[in-house]
């Protein structure tokens, strides 16, 4: 009974950043500003900065992971002791991240959550008025298409070999039969998935802690690791060499890419948050979970407290298909 | 069905080879259905609903949504789930008090991830397509495709005498009852919950 994207926003699972985008003019130029001054606070922070790692993951599974390095520190330790009235099954936990800087995160929260109700929302809205749907998602899968390098890099950092064959394939059948990745036959003909990969889970992959918990503005939901995996991802973005040397041009890109994905899917982000007790700890937890799912390839093996002596009979779109 | 003999010759066939291999391989038959089963049997049930032509057109929706939500009530163990999102708020309270959250926590649900996909349903596949068991938890594994991207979805499910009932719904990774129970946590008191819960639950009705 699932369904749509925008459902995967709903509920505990709202871990579409709310990210605000201004309007196309001289507000532009502004963004482009404030771009900048992340990567310039980003690129500097020492990735050892990242320290002790909160990890583990682990949903209470005697599955050690093999990959998990970092991460593997037991759980317990922090309050879940014993609540679960005796029955341990339900007592499944992962561990949170830490997040000492909550305050100044929950600031920048609630300035993007301003920022999707008087920015994004509005301009997503009205671009989504002006191009049907097909075209929406036609410019999404170009987009996407564009992060191929950064995919097939990250890939091969972390020796996943045919997942790098699948995102050089992909590149090649949608660039050509897909018209310039307008369309996507690389997966409606070929079955070949998008390969979700990029520095963050390389970092990850190499044993490199998360860190703390950042809320940046605009950018929303990150880590420490995260941030310098985003900071060398845009380096290997091919939106980010449309125009060499105009960064502004490299902004505009980005910001058409946030309203294009926003129009696609504009109840998310209000239903994320009408159905949240706290949004910003539902964000900090779903952000959490996605990422270490993700670096962790986690849900190839099934995941959880069953992994262990599992056949790998399902394996899921994002690592290898 | 007359009609077709033959087809049913075939398919007697195929059972009573189906039969003779569950006996020759000596599996025991299994005392409650497979998780999978489950499974497959509640989305094919919902998906039945969703694509009836009666209900297709708009004043039918919320008809639609009563039947499909009443299937998925048969498949989810609400009172597990609110267990594990309460945590430890749980265990200190009265027995009307756990009753009364989970009635909101299952409205909640219903309307977070049910009313949203079945209103949200426009054609989208969906795939069960493995399933891990060990002792009396299963993990189902199933994927939404919608608009080319596939969703991923695990139902974490725990048995109860002859039935696998879902205790809890990861998409993409994301657990839900995780998810509400971090929340919960930041809360320590119940009645700030249950208040929000009902505000939630009884604000505003999805839009039909």
């Amino acid at each position: 009974m699932e369904t749509r994207g925008s459902f995967g926003g709903a509920g505990g699972s709202g871990r579409r950043p709310d990210r605000g985008r201004r309007s196309p003019g001289r507000a532009f130029v502004n963004v482009a500003v404030a771009w900048l001054a992340v990567l310039a606070l980003l690129v500097p922070a020492p990735v050892a900065g990242s320290g002790p790692d909160p990890g583990a993951d682990r949903q209470a599974g005697p599955a050690a992971d093999d990959r998990d390095n970092g991460m593997a520190e037991e759980t317990g330790s922090l309050e879940e002791t014993d609540w679960s009235g005796g029955e341990e099954w339900l007592s499944e936990e992962h561990a949170s991240i830490a997040d000492p800087l909550e305050p100044m995160n929950r600031f920048f929260f609630a300035v993007n959550d301003r920022l999707y109700f008087w920015v994004l929302k509005p301009v997503s809205r009205a671009y989504g008025r002006i191009l049907p749907e097909d075209v929406r998602i036609g410019v999404g899968n170009c987009f996407d298409n564009l992060q191929a390098p950064l995919r097939l890099i990250n890939a091969l950092l972390q020796g996943k070999v045919k997942g790098a064959t699948i995102v050089l394939a992909r590149f090649v059948i949608n660039s050509t039969l897909g018209v310039a990745g307008f369309g996507d036959p690389a997966k409606t003909e070929f079955n070949l998935a998008t390969q979700a990969e990029d520095f963050g889970q390389t970092l990850g992959h190499y044993g490199v802690g998360e860190g703390v918990y950042l809320c940046w503005p605009l950018l929303g939901p990150s880590s420490i690791r995260d941030s310098c995996g985003t900071a060398l991802d845009s380096f290997f973005n091919l939106t980010s060499h449309v125009v060499p040397d105009k960064p502004a041009v490299a902004v505009g890109l980005y910001t058409g890419q946030r309203i294009n994905q926003t129009s696609l899917s504009l109840e998310d982000y209000e239903l994320f948050r009408k159905y949240s007790f706290d949004p910003y700890v539902a964000m900090r937890e779903a952000y959490v979970q996605y990422r270490r799912n993700q670096t962790l390839d986690k849900a190839a093996k099934g995941g959880s407290f069953l992994s262990e002596g599992a056949e790998p009979g399902y394996i899921p779109s994002r690592t290898l298909n | 069905m007359r009609r077709h003999g033959k087809g049913l010759t075939l398919a007697t066939l195929i059972f009573l080879a189906a039969v003779g291999w569950q006996v020759a391989g000596g599996v025991a038959p299994a005392a409650a259905a497979e998780p999978l089963t489950e499974l497959r049997a509640m989305v094919d049930r919902i998906m039945e609903i969703l694509n009836d032509e009666k209900y297709q057109p708009p004043e039918m929706h919320a008809e639609r949504r009563r039947l499909a939500i009443a299937v998925g009530n048969n498949y989810f163990d609400y009172r597990a789930m609110s267990q594990s999102a309460l945590a430890r708020l749980w265990r200190d309270r009265t027995e009307a008090e756990r009753q009364r959250f989970v009635a909101l926590f299952t409205r909640l649900v219903e309307q977070v991830y049910i009313i949203k996909a079945i209103d949200a349903y426009e054609g989208q596949e969906i795939l069960v397509k493995d399933q891990r068991v060990q002792g009396d938890r299963a993990e189902v594994y199933s994927v939404v495709i919608n608009n080319g991207k596939e969703i991923p979805i695990i139902y974490k499910l725990n048995r109860q005498e002859d039935r696998w009932l879902i205790y809890d719904v990861l998409i993409e990774g994301v657990s839900l009852i995780a998810n509400y129970r971090r929340q919960f946590q930041s809360s320590k008191s119940f009645e700030a919950v249950i208040d929000w819960l009902e505000r939630t639950v009884n604000g505003t009705r999805p839009p039909e």
